[in-house]
C-alpha cells in the first residue's frame, strides 16, 4: 500500500518535472524565437493562448488535455505560419494574419477541435475497457466450468 | 454278488460323472458297504464296463485324507481297499457337491455288519492261514510309504471273494485318521482323544486295532459292545487293554499270545507288523512285560479322591482345572510328586509347565491345567475344556469344527496358548517330526494373532488341511480343492446366483494358502478400510487366479465385478476418464478377462497422471478464481481507467493530425 502510494506520489511528481521541463523549453524557445523572428513570435504567442489556457486549467497529473490542445492548436498555428514564412516574415504579414478573423479560426478552431476530441474520446475508451473485461471474465468463467465439468467440485478445493 | 450285498433302488436319476471315466447311480444304493461317514453306490467305468466297481459318497462333515488316497494309487494293495479314482462330483442327492471315492467292488460281503451284532466266529486257523498273511503284506506296504490306515475294525473287514475265506480291509480315507473308530480300537491314548482329532499316529495304532479286530472276529462279536466309549477307556486304563477288550472271554493260547502283544499299552513294546509275521509263521513269540508306571508310596487326594500314579490325576485334573491350578501350585503337591512319586522327569516338566504358564500374559488356570496335564501323562492327547487333540490331529479337528463338529474357540485357544509345541517339548524322545509340528503351530499362532482377511482361523484350517475344499459360503457346496478350479466353479455359480460376489475370509484365507504368488499384497488391500484399495485388492487377487491357473475367460464373474468397481474407478479424478472407464468395462468384462480390467481400473501410470493433471487443474482454478476477483475488484477504477486511456487516445489522435497537418504545410511551403 505505502510501496504503491509511494509509486503514484512519484508517478505525479514526474509527470509535473515533465511538465514543468516542457513549460521551461517553451519559454526558452519563444525567447529565442522572440529575438530571432519576433513577428513569428507574436503569431505565436497569440496563437497559442488556448494552449496557455488548456495548461492552467489542466489539473491532471498526466495533462492529457493540454497535449491533445497543444498538438491540435500548434498544428492550426504551424498552417498560418506557413503562410507568413512562404510570404517573408515581418510584422506587417504578421499583423494581416492576425488581423484576418479565418486566422483565429484556423488557430482556435483547431485548438478547439482538439478540445472535442479530448471529450469524446472518454467514453469510447470506457466502452473499449469494459468490452474487455467482459470478455475476459466470460473467457474465465467458461475456463472455470469447464475444470469443474472435468474435475468435479473438487476442482474448487472447497471439499478438501 | 455277494450276500446282503444288494442294490437298494431308490428311483431313476442320472449319474454323476467323476473324472470324465465314472458314472455313479445316485438311485443305486450299497447300504452293505456303505462307511459310516459315506454312502456307497453302484458305479460303472466308462472306459472298463466290465470291470466292477462301486463309488463312497463322503459326508461333507469331515474331510477326505486325499494325501492318503493319492499315497494308496502307487501302491499294489491286495487286501486294503485301494482307490481307483477319486474327486468331487455334483450328488444329485445333496443337490451340492461331494467328494467321491471309487473303489473295486468286493466280491463278498462285510464281515461283521455291528459291533452289536454277532457273527458266527471266524475260524482261527482260518485267520492265521487266509485272513493275516495277506493283510500283513499289504498293511507292511502301506505302512512302509509312511502312511497309517488308522479304520482297521471287524466291521471295516470284507470278504474278498464269494468263498469267504479272504479278506480285505476296506475304506480308511473317507474321514481323518481314527475318526471312525470305536473306542475299543483305539490305544488309551487316542481313546482319550476326540475322534477327529486322534491324528495320523503310527503303525503300532494299526497293530493295536488289528489285534482288537482279531479278537472280535474270533469270538463273533465284541465282549464290550454294551459298554460306553468311557467306560470301556476306564477299563482300559484299569485293567489293561488286553483284559479289558477281552472281557471276561477266552481265546486259544496260541491266539491270546498274538493279542496280548498287539495290544500292550506301551507302544515301546507292542508287538511290530514283524512280530505278528514270525509269530504268523509259526514262531512263538516271548510275552513283553511293559513298564508299569510309577506308583506314589502314598495317595494323593484331589476332589476326596485318592491318587497314586500320575495318569489318573492328571485325568482327574481335566475334569476340574480350577482346582487342579490351584492344587498343581500348592507346595504339597510337590512335595508328594518329590517325596512319594519320586519320578524325576515329571516333576521337572511340571515345573516347566507351571513357569511357562507364567511367561506373558495372565496366567490362566484352564490352560495351566492342560500344561499341567501334558507334563503329568506327556503321551496323552492335549485336553482343553473337554477337547482332546494329538497335535497332529488339530488341523483335521478344526476342519471338523468348521462344520459344528467341535468347537473352533477352543482350538483357536490351544494354538494361541502354544500347548501343541508344550505337548512336542515335553516327550521323552524328540523327533524331527516334533519340530516339524512346532514350527507349524508357531506360524499357525501368527496367523491366528493377524486379524486380517486371509488370515486368521480361517487361514490356519487350510494350512492345517493342505486337500480341504475352500469353506466359503458361497463356493462349499462346489467343493474346491484347487485355487486353478476356483475361478471356475465361481464363473458357474454366479451363473445361477443373483448376488454380489462376496470375497469372504474363507475365501481369502483358502487363496492365501493354497496359491503360490510371488507376494500377498492383495491382502493387504483387502484389510484396507479404503473401499477402492478394497476391490482393487480383489480384482488383483482373481486375476492373479485367472492368470495362474485360467480359465482364460470369466465373463460372469467380470460382469460382477464391474459392480463393485465403481469405488476404483472414482479414484481417477478426470471425469471424461471415468467416462472412458465405465464405457471400456463391460466390453473388457465380456471377454472375461480379469487382467485387462484391472490394467483398465489401476493403472498406476494412468493413475500418476491423472493425480498430476488434477494437481494442474486445481491450481488453474485457483488462478481463474483469482482473476475473477481482480475483474470484480476493479469494477470501480474502471471509470478512472478509461479515462486515462481516453487521455492517451485523445493525445495520440491529437499528435496524429497535428504531425499530419505539420507535413502538410511543409509540402506547401516547398
Amino acid at each position: 500500500m505505502a510501496k504503491a502510494a509511494k509509486k503514484a506520489k512519484g508517478g505525479a511528481g514526474s509527470v509535473q518535472k515533465k511538465g514543468s521541463t516542457y513549460a521551461t523549453l517553451a519559454i526558452l524557445v519563444a525567447t529565442i524565437l522572440s529575438i530571432l523572428a519576433p513577428p513569428l513570435a507574436m503569431v505565436l504567442l497569440a496563437g497559442l493562448l488556448p494552449s496557455l489556457a488548456a495548461f492552467i486549467a489542466d489539473r491532471q497529473p498526466a495533462r492529457y488535455l493540454t497535449r491533445t490542445i497543444v498538438w491540435m492548436n500548434f498544428a492550426g498555428v504551424i498552417a498560418l505560419l506557413s503562410g507568413l514564412w512562404t510570404g517573408g516574415i515581418s510584422f506587417d504579414r504578421a499583423i494581416e494574419a492576425l488581423s484576418n478573423p479565418f486566422s483565429w479560426l484556423l488557430m482556435y478552431g483547431a485548438a478547439g477541435i482538439g478540445w472535442l476530441i479530448f471529450y469524446s474520446t472518454p467514453p469510447i475508451a470506457r466502452k473499449m475497457v469494459d468490452a474487455r473485461a467482459d470478455k475476459l471474465q466470460k473467457q474465465l468463467r467458461e475456463r472455470a466450468k469447464k475444470l469443474k465439468e472435468e474435475w468435479g467440485d473438487d476442482v474448487t478445493g472447497e471439499s478438501r | 454278488m455277494a450276500q446282503g450285498e444288494a442294490e437298494v433302488a431308490i428311483g431313476p436319476a442320472a449319474p454323476s460323472r467323476l473324472a470324465g471315466r465314472y458314472d455313479i447311480y445316485p438311485d443305486r444304493a450299497l447300504p452293505d458297504l456303505r462307511s459310516p461317514n459315506a454312502g456307497a453306490f453302484a458305479a460303472v467305468d466308462r472306459e472298463r464296463p466290465t470291470e466292477s466297481v462301486f463309488a463312497l459318497v463322503c459326508d461333507v462333515s469331515l474331510p477326505p485324507r486325499i494325501a492318503t488316497l493319492e499315497a494308496m494309487k502307487e501302491i499294489r494293495l491286495d487286501s486294503i481297499w485301494g482307490p481307483l479314482e477319486w474327486g468331487s462330483v455334483f450328488w444329485p442327492i445333496a443337490g451340492r457337491h461331494c467328494f467321491a471315492i471309487i473303489y473295486p467292488r468286493p466280491g463278498g460281503g462285510r464281515v461283521m455288519t455291528s459291533l452289536t451284532q454277532p457273527i458266527a466266529p471266524i475260524n482261527e486257523d482260518d485267520i492265521i492261514h487266509f485272513v493275516l498273511p495277506p493283510i500283513i503284506v499289504s498293511l507292511r506296504e502301506f505302512l512302509l510309504a509312511d502312511h497309517t490306515h488308522r479304520a482297521i475294525r471287524a466291521t471295516n473287514f470284507f470278504y474278498r471273494d464269494s468263498t469267504r475265506r479272504l479278506m480285505t480291509i476296506g475304506d480308511c480315507c473317507t474321514a481323518p485318521p481314527g475318526a471312525l473308530q470305536p473306542a475299543v480300537y483305539e490305544t488309551i491314548e487316542s481313546a482319550m482323544t476326540s475322534p477327529t482329532a486322534r491324528g495320523k499316529g503310527d503303525p503300532s495304532h494299526d497293530l493295536y486295532a488289528l489285534g482288537v479286530a482279531l479278537v472280535h472276529l474270533v469270538l463273533g462279536r465284541s465282549p464290550t459292545a454294551q459298554m460306553s466309549d468311557s467306560d470301556i477307556l476306564r477299563e482300559k486304563m484299569n485293567r489293561g487293554s488286553f483284559a479289558a477288550v477281552m472281557g471276561g472271554d477266552r481265546v486259544s493260547l496260541n491266539m491270546a499270545e498274538a493279542v496280548r502283544g498287539l495290544l500292550i499299552d506301551d507302544p515301546n513294546d507292542r508287538w511290530s507288523l514283524q512280530d505278528l509275521d514270525l509269530w504268523v509263521q509259526g514262531r512263538h513269540m516271548p510275552p513283553r512285560q511293559g513298564g508299569s508306571p510309577k506308583r506314589a508310596a502314598r495317595e494323593f487326594e484331589f476332589n476326596g479322591q485318592g491318587y497314586f500314579s500320575v495318569r489318573p490325576i492328571s485325568e482327574a485334573f481335566t475334569r476340574d482345572p480350577i482346582g487342579a491350578a490351584r492344587v498343581a501350585r500348592s507346595p504339597e503337591f510337590e512335595a508328594w510328586m518329590e517325596r512319594s512319586l519320586q519320578d524325576e522327569p515329571r516333576q521337572k516338566a511340571l515345573r516347566q509347565a507351571v513357569s511357562e504358564n507364567q511367561e506373558g500374559g495372565i496366567p490362566d488356570d484352564e490352560r495351566l491345567t492342560a500344561r499341567i496335564a501334558i507334563a503329568l501323562d506327556p503321551v496323552a492327547p492335549i485336553r482343553f475344556k473337554a477337547f482332546a487333540a494329538m497335535p497332529d490331529g488339530i488341523g483335521t479337528a478344526l476342519a471338523g469344527a468348521f462344520y459344528g463338529v467341535g468347537s473352533i474357540a477352543v482350538i483357536s485357544e490351544i494354538i494361541q496358548a502354544r500347548l501343541a509345541q508344550f505337548w512336542c517339548a515335553i516327550q521323552e524322545k524328540q523327533t524331527p517330526e516334533y519340530l516339524q509340528i512346532t514350527k507349524t503351530f508357531e506360524k499357525m499362532r501368527r496367523h491366528l494373532d493377524d486379524k486380517k482377511a486371509g488370515f486368521g482361523i480361517e487361514r490356519v484350517v487350510y494350512e492345517l488341511n493342505p486337500k480341504l475344499h475352500c469353506l466359503s459360503p458361497l463356493l462349499e457346496p462346489e467343493y474346491v480343492t484347487e485355487p486353478g478350479d476356483l475361478l471356475r466353479a465361481l464363473e458357474q455359480v454366479l451363473q445361477s446366483r443373483p448376488d454380489d460376489l462376496v470375497v469372504d475370509r474363507h475365501f481369502a484365507a483358502f487363496v492365501a494358502a493354497r496359491s503360490r504368488f510371488a507376494s500377498h499384497d492383495w491382502i493387504e488391500g483387502l484389510a484396507s478400510s479404503d473401499a477402492a484399495m478394497r476391490c482393487v485388492a480383489i480384482v488383483q487377487m482373481l486375476s492373479r487366479l485367472q492368470a495362474g491357473s485360467g480359465p482364460r475367460a470369466v465373463p460372469n464373474l467380470a460382469q460382477r465385478l464391474i459392480k463393485q468397481l465403481a469405488p476404483a474407478v472414482d479414484r481417477f479424478r478426470h471425469r471424461p476418464h471415468r467416462t472412458y472407464i465405465y464405457a471400456q468395462l463391460p466390453k473388457i468384462a465380456s471377454r472375461g478377462n480379469l487382467t485387462e480390467m484391472l490394467q483398465l481400473v489401476d493403472n498406476a501410470n494412468e493413475r500418476y497422471q491423472d493425480t498430476a493433471a488434477f494437481a494442474e487443474a486445481l491450481r488453474e482454478y485457483g488462478m481463474v478464481q483469482r482473476l475473477l476477483e481482480a475483474l470484480q475488484a476493479e469494477g470501480p477504477t474502471r471509470p478512472m481507467k478509461a479515462a486515462e486511456l481516453g487521455g492517451q487516445m485523445a493525445t495520440v489522435t491529437a499528435s496524429f493530425l497535428s504531425w499530419v497537418v505539420m507535413l502538410a504545410a511543409i509540402v506547401i511551403m516547398r
